[in-house]
């Protein structure tokens, strides 16, 4: 499974990024992840159910805006949300891609 | 029916309809559509806040209201609630209304500290620029705290404030420090006065304001005035492996922070090196620098508290897709129709337009 994450603005206006193939990563990453995706049913959402035009949506002041894109063999998606909008479901997979995004600028990446 | 929905006296949109019906008069044809669209955009943004709150699950003990003992305020009173969100990922029902106006100090630190620090908040718009609350009607102060797990952010929804506690090592509780609180009320207060829109130089002037009236309002919790107050804006929100660093320093912007795990601080301390790109709404939270250093540069000219009647003046003049032209206009003139009326000393007119000179404005 490809992963590609980016996260900006919220009060400390931090830009995160991560991307990732579940084939490459350490092992019990890549079956967080799996299991998050799974549970999270990010395949599943669609953007209308969000909002609208999420791309060109400011938001409300300081609301971190979230893009995440999946694509698993025939399985595709991308998602445009923000704290507002992004469904409970997302959240643990939220804060799990933060926290490797930030893991990987630790490391310098 | 959803019991928090009736609870909570207002549902005020992002952009008020008075402000909507401002937006249709604006004099540019491509500026008069960008702004029509933004507009429609935020209320699809509030109705969707409106959705999931009505979506908030129900249970038994949802109906039984807060704990025993724990009050909210009467409607319209400027009263503070503060509810605990267990550090689930989402607003809490009404039994988690941890502590109202006038209830008894709790074991908790984030619960209290955002108590206090509203309690500021509101007795500085009340007592120094005669506000009565974000709405100037006594609108209530909504609080969540503890928001979801490791949550590393704080905002304001169109109607009530979201604390998460950050992760302990990069961000400690965005609840530490009061200018974060101040800012997130603040955010309130723009949406009901000038409505600047949160994109480009509007979203800019927005996010100045708010961390203008934060530091603002952190002074006069510390007792601190121009001359000795730090003018940072977050340091106290840093966790230990950021401690030191701060989010903006209004004093000389682009100073804040550079190290490996947020990187460097962006903001600008002059037009010349305004921010172009697409980011962060235009830039939102980097060209605030600008204006902020001219709020700095004023309030050590004047005293904070003259400065903030300045500020809080432009505010109530300014629209909701108000350029940093504007902006320098009306700072200019508020200054102005202050000295006359003796609020702020001679010569401050000149001060104002000397501080915006500095920054290229």
């Amino acid at each position: 499974m490809q992963i590609d994450f980016a996260s900006s603005g919220g009060f400390a206006s931090i830009e995160l990024a991560y991307r990732a193939d579940t084939n490459t990563l350490l092992e019990e990453q890549a079956k967080e992840l799996a299991r998050l995706v799974e549970s999270s049913g990010a395949f599943d959402l669609r953007q209308d159910d969000l909002t609208p035009n999420p791309k060109a949506a400011a938001g409300p002041p300081d609301v971190i805006s979230y893009r995440l894109s999946l694509s698993e063999g025939a399985r595709q998606n991308t998602l445009w949300f923000n704290d507002v909008t992004a469904p409970a479901s997302l959240r643990p997979l939220l804060e799990f891609l933060r926290k490797l995004a930030l893991e990987q600028k630790r490391k310098g990446g | 029916m959803n019991p928090r929905k009736s609870y909570y006296p207002c549902f005020c949109t992002f952009i008020p309809p008075h402000i909507l019906e401002h937006m249709a008069k604006a004099s540019e044809e491509v500026v008069r559509e960008s702004v029509r669209e933004a507009a429609r955009l935020s209320m699809m943004q509030d109705n969707q806040i409106r959705t999931n709150r009505a979506n908030l699950p129900v249970d038994v003990a949802t109906f039984a209201g807060p704990k025993p003992g724990i009050m909210a305020p009467p409607v319209g009173t400027a009263g503070r609630e503060v509810f605990n969100c267990g550090h689930q990922w989402g607003q809490p029902p009404p039994y988690m209304l941890a502590r109202g106006e006038g209830d008894p100090v709790t074991g908790d630190d984030a619960i209290n500290a955002t108590y206090d620090a509203g309690g500021a908040v509101r007795d500085y718009y009340k007592n120094k620029l005669g506000r009565n609350s974000i709405d100037n009607l006594g609108l209530n102060q909504v609080h969540n705290v503890h928001f979801g797990e490791n949550y590393m952010n704080a905002f304001w929804d169109g109607s009530q404030m979201t604390y998460g506690d950050g992760d302990g090592m990069i961000f400690s509780s965005f609840t530490k420090d009061p200018d974060v609180i101040a800012h997130e009320l603040t955010h309130g207060v723009t949406q009901y006065t000038a409505g600047l829109i949160y994109y480009g130089q509007s979203g800019a002037l927005n996010e100045s304001m708010s961390d203008v009236f934060g530091t603002v309002i952190q002074q006069a919790i510390e007792g601190t005035t121009a001359d000795d107050a730090d003018w940072l804006i977050g340091n106290g929100i840093m966790g230990p492996e950021l401690f030191g660093e701060a989010l903006r320093s209004m004093k000389a912007p682009g100073t804040a922070y550079d190290n490996y795990i947020i990187g460097k601080d962006p903001q600008p301390d002059h037009m010349t090196r305004y921010y172009y790109g697409a980011s962060d709404n235009q830039g939102v939270h980097i060209n605030s620098g600008i204006p902020n250093k001219v709020f700095y540069l004023v309030a050590m000219d004047i005293g904070t508290d003259k400065a903030a009647l300045i500020w809080y003046a432009t505010l109530q003049r300014l629209w909701p897709n108000a350029l940093f032209g504007d902006f320098a206009f009306m700072v200019a003139d508020s200054a102005r129709l202050l000295t006359k009326n003796g609020q702020v000393p001679v010569g401050t007119t000149q001060t104002v337009r000397a501080a915006l000179r500095e920054v290229g404005l």
